[in-house]
C-alpha cells in the first residue's frame, strides 16, 4: 500500500467517526404530500418544556429568520397568529388537535402550520465543559386535514472537534440555536 | 436620629444654596444655539416629561422637584433655541385631560388636540433613575404628522452634591442636539412600533424603543413614525400593538401610509432571572429585569407587510453585557443604555441589509 493511500483511508476512517460522533436530526416526512402546493404558512408559539422559562420565546424568532431564510414559504406574522389563537380560545400551551389545526389555517389563510417544543435549552456538562445545548421538535400539518406532514427532532450543543481540541468557549446560545433550527429545516426543505 | 436628620437638612440646604447661585450663572455659561433666533414657525412646543425605572431610593430623594427642575430647564432651552415652550399648566391640563401618564402611547385625540391649539411639536422627555446616574432620553415629535422629528440620549452623573449642575447640563445639551437635528426626511415612512420585551420591566423596554428610533434616524433619510403615535392609533382602533393582526396593520397603513411595520422583541437571557429552580417553583410571573442591571439579552426584530400580513424580513442579535478587554489589560464596561443602543443599531444595520437576512 503506497503511503498516500494510508493517509488517505486514516483521513475517512478519522471523518466518519467524526460524523458518527456528531449529534443529529431525527425526522419524519410523509412522501404523499405535494409540498409545492404549500405557499402560506404561520409558526404558532412554541411550547416549552426546558426549565428555562423563555426557551421557548427565545427559539420561536430564531425559527423564524431560519425559515425566512430558506426562500420557500411566506410567513404570516407572529401577532397576527397570535391573535388568531386566542380568538380560537387556545390557549399558550395547547397541543393543537387537527380540528384546532383545520380552524387556525382558515383563519389565517394558510396551508401549512409550524409547531414546535423545546425539550432542553441551557448549560450541559460535555467531556469535562460546560456548553450550550438546545433539544427541540419541530412540526409542520397541513390545514386541509390537520394531518401532520413533517417532524424534526434535533439535538446539539456548542462543543466542537476543534473546540476540545485547541481549547475555547462553547459556542453561544444563540449560535447552537440557529444551526439546530438550520439543521432541522434541512430535512424539509 | 434628630443628629442624622439635622446632618442631611444642613447637606441638602447648602446644596441647594449652591445649585441657587450656580444655576443662573449656568444660563449664561451653556453656549447657545439660537438665543436670537427667530420663534419656531411650526408653534409651540409641549414638554411631557416623565420618570421611569428603577433607582427610586437613589440619590434623588425628591422626585417632585426633580422633574419640575427638568421641566424648567427643558423650558429653558428649547426657549433658548428659538422655539415657544407651552406653559406647564396648559400642558399639564391637557396630560390629565387624556390621561397621558408614561409617554407611551399618545392618543389620536390628544395629538390632534395639541394640533388645533397651535402646538406644533411635542418635546418627550423620560428620565431613568439609577443609583448612580440619571439616562435622559428625548424626542421631538411633530404632532400634526405623529413623525418623529428628532431622538437623543444624554446621561447625567449622580455622584457629589452638585448634581443638580450635571443634569441643568445635560438636559441643555439634549434640548439642543434635538433641535439641531434636521427634521427633512424625503424617503418613505418607517413605522417601529414600541419594543415588546420578554422578562425585561417597562423602563428597559421604553429604552430599547428609544434606541430603535435614535438607530432608524441615524441609518436613512427615511421619515419615522413615532412608536408612541402608531400604540395610541392602534389602541384607540381597538387593535393589540403586541399581537398586531391584519386589521391592526390596515389601521396603520391607512392612517401613516407605511407599507410595513417594524416589530422588535427584547428577550432576557439572564440565567437567574429566567431559570426556575424546580418545576413545581410558583414564583411571580411578573419578576423581571430591571433596566440598571440589564443582563444578556437577544434582540429580535421582523418587517411584516402591511398589505399582506406576511413577514418580509426577520432578523436578530444576540448580546453579552461581559466587559470588554481594551488595550493593556483595560477593562471597558458600559452601561446598559449603551449596551442596548449598541445591539439595537446592529440590529437595524441587519435588517437594512437587502433580501432576507438573519
Amino acid at each position: 500500500m503506497a503511503p498516500r493511500t494510508g493517509i488517505r483511508i486514516a483521513l475517512a476512517a478519522g471523518l466518519a467517526l467524526l460524523a458518527g460522533c456528531a449529534p443529529g436530526t431525527t425526522h419524519f416526512l410523509r412522501t404523499d404530500v405535494d409540498l409545492s402546493f404549500v405557499r402560506r404558512c404561520a409558526v404558532v408559539p412554541f411550547h416549552n418544556l426546558s426549565a428555562d422559562r423563555f426557551a421557548a420565546a427565545r427559539l420561536q424568532p430564531v425559527f423564524l429568520a431560519e425559515l425566512l431564510q430558506t426562500e420557500a414559504l411566506q410567513v404570516v406574522d407572529p401577532g397576527a397568529t397570535q391573535a388568531a389563537c386566542n380568538r380560537l380560545g387556545l390557549g399558550p400551551d395547547t397541543t393543537l388537535t387537527p380540528e384546532q389545526i383545520v380552524a387556525l389555517g382558515e383563519a389565517l389563510d394558510v396551508q401549512t402550520i409550524f409547531t414546535g417544543t423545546v425539550e432542553e435549552y441551557g448549560q450541559r456538562r460535555s467531556g469535562g465543559d460546560q456548553v450550550y445545548a438546545l433539544t427541540a421538535t419541530f412540526s409542520m400539518s397541513e390545514t386541509e386535514t390537520g394531518t401532520m406532514v413533517w417532524n424534526a427532532q434535533v439535538s446539539r450543543d456548542g462543543s466542537s472537534f476543534w473546540r476540545k481540541l485547541f481549547g475555547g468557549d462553547s459556542a453561544s446560545q444563540f449560535d447552537v440555536s440557529r444551526r439546530a433550527v438550520h439543521e432541522a429545516l434541512e430535512s424539509l426543505f | 436620629m434628630r443628629g442624622a436628620f439635622c446632618h442631611l437638612f444642613v447637606v441638602r440646604a447648602r446644596t441647594a444654596a449652591a445649585a441657587a447661585v450656580l444655576l443662573p450663572c449656568l444660563l449664561s455659561a451653556v453656549p447657545a444655539v439660537g438665543s436670537d433666533t427667530a420663534p419656531d414657525p411650526a408653534g409651540r412646543t409641549c414638554i411631557l416629561l416623565f420618570m421611569a425605572g428603577a433607582g427610586y431610593g437613589s440619590g434623588v430623594a425628591d422626585l417632585a422637584d426633580l422633574r419640575a427642575l427638568g421641566e424648567q430647564e427643558c423650558s429653558a432651552a428649547l426657549a433658548h433655541n428659538g422655539a415657544a415652550p407651552l406653559p406647564a399648566e396648559t400642558s399639564q391640563a391637557l396630560q390629565r385631560r387624556w390621561r397621558i401618564r408614561d409617554g407611551r402611547q399618545f392618543p389620536p385625540a390628544f395629538l390632534a388636540d395639541l394640533d388645533s391649539a397651535g402646538t406644533g411639536r411635542l418635546l418627550l422627555v423620560h428620565l431613568y433613575l439609577g443609583s448612580d446616574r440619571i439616562e435622559l432620553a428625548g424626542r421631538i415629535i411633530d404632532a400634526g404628522t405623529g413623525l418623529t422629528a428628532a431622538a437623543s440620549s444624554e446621561t447625567c452623573t449622580l455622584g457629589g452634591t452638585a448634581w443638580r449642575i450635571d443634569f441643568a447640563l445635560a438636559c441643555r445639551r439634549l434640548v439642543a442636539t434635538l433641535a439641531a437635528a434636521d427634521p427633512a426626511r424625503t424617503g418613505a415612512p418607517v413605522a417601529p412600533l414600541a419594543v415588546h420585551p420578554v422578562g425585561f420591566d417597562a423602563a428597559t423596554a421604553q429604552i430599547a424603543t428609544q434606541c430603535l428610533v435614535e438607530a432608524a434616524l441615524a441609518d436613512s433619510a427615511c421619515a419615522v413614525v413615532d412608536p408612541a403615535v402608531l400604540g395610541g392609533v392602534l389602541v384607540a382602533g381597538g387593535a393589540d400593538p403586541r399581537r398586531l393582526d391584519r386589521p391592526g396593520l390596515e389601521l396603520l397603513a391607512g392612517a401613516f401610509e407605511v407599507s410595513d411595520v417594524i416589530v422588535v422583541q427584547m428577550i432576557t437571557r439572564d440565567p437567574d432571572q429566567a431559570v426556575l429552580t424546580a418545576v413545581d417553583d410558583d414564583g411571580p410571573s411578573s419578576r423581571t429585569v430591571a433596566w440598571e442591571t440589564v443582563a444578556p439579552f437577544s434582540l429580535h426584530l421582523r418587517v411584516v407587510d402591511t398589505g399582506t400580513g406576511l413577514v418580509s424580513t426577520a432578523c436578530g442579535v444576540d448580546q453579552d453585557n461581559a466587559p470588554a478587554r481594551g488595550w493593556f489589560g483595560n477593562i471597558v464596561s458600559s452601561t446598559p443604555r449603551r449596551l442596548i443602543a449598541g445591539a439595537t443599531h446592529r440590529l437595524w444595520d441587519d435588517s437594512r441589509r437587502p433580501g432576507k437576512v438573519r
